[in-house]
């Protein structure tokens, strides 16, 4: 039994590598080349907007875009410079840590005679040293 | 001279007539080409907006970790005399 050709859907057109498709591409700033045609002429094809919606939508966006890039500037600038403030106290915090870890093991070797001495530096010793064991 | 290079598009069978025209042919490729730009605007501002929203968050949450850090500078101040003391005391 002879089972029937199923036709093929498509059809083939050849279309020049014009100027205007080179225009069109640099306008856009869209790759139009021999892998990304047939996706870029589908989604065309497909497209129920006219080309007047699709220009407004696009202009939409392009203005979208400029706001969002002006506000990001200024933000970024941060005027009150709460980013350097923060940063510099970081460093000192970790610039003193470490030095007072280093005094603690210079203590740790010692036993002050008074009470309140031998309580400081049980607490200091178990402070530094628990600390850095765990991290 | 060089020949031309030629493209090579799949047409649907039933749009074959109306895309006759190398008009039609560009007036489509002009719409993918604007909805292809379109995709990749909108992925741009859906990125500046989650950068602008981190800025933001960034930007409220200092204030609270610059008091923090504040309060352990004090903290470790405290702690760098207290310890030149001891050893002062131990030499």
């Amino acid at each position: 039994m002879n089972t029937p050709r199923l036709r093929s859907s498509n059809r083939k057109i050849r279309i020049k590598d014009n100027r205007e498709i080179h225009e069109l591409a640099e306008k856009y700033h869209v790759k139009v080349d021999v892998e990304s045609i047939q996706k870029i002429f589908d989604l065309g094809v497909k497209c129920p907007y006219t080309e007047r919606q699709l220009a407004e939508k696009l202009n939409e966006l392009e203005n979208e875009k400029k706001n969002l890039e002006s506000s990001l500037r200024k933000i970024a600038k941060d005027p009150s410079n709460l980013e350097s403030t923060y940063a510099g106290l970081r460093w000192q915090v970790n610039r003193i840590f470490l030095d007072n870890r280093v005094r603690v093991f210079h203590l740790s070797a010692h036993s002050p005679t008074d009470e309140h001495g031998k309580r400081l530096r049980n607490e200091l010793i178990k402070k530094y040293v628990q600390y850095s064991q765990s991290t | 001279m060089a020949r031309k290079k030629m493209f090579e598009l799949n047409v649907p069978d039933n749009l074959h007539e109306q895309m006759g025209s190398p008009e039609r042919i560009l007036e489509s490729l002009e719409k993918g080409v604007i909805l292809s730009r379109i995709g990749v605007l909108q992925e741009e501002v859906s990125e500046l907006t989650e950068r602008i929203d981190n800025l933001r968050r960034r930007n409220a949450e200092l204030p609270h970790e610059i008091k923090r850090m504040e309060i352990l500078l004090k903290e470790l101040i405290k702690d760098q005399e207290a310890l030149a003391a001891l050893l002062c005391e131990k030499r």
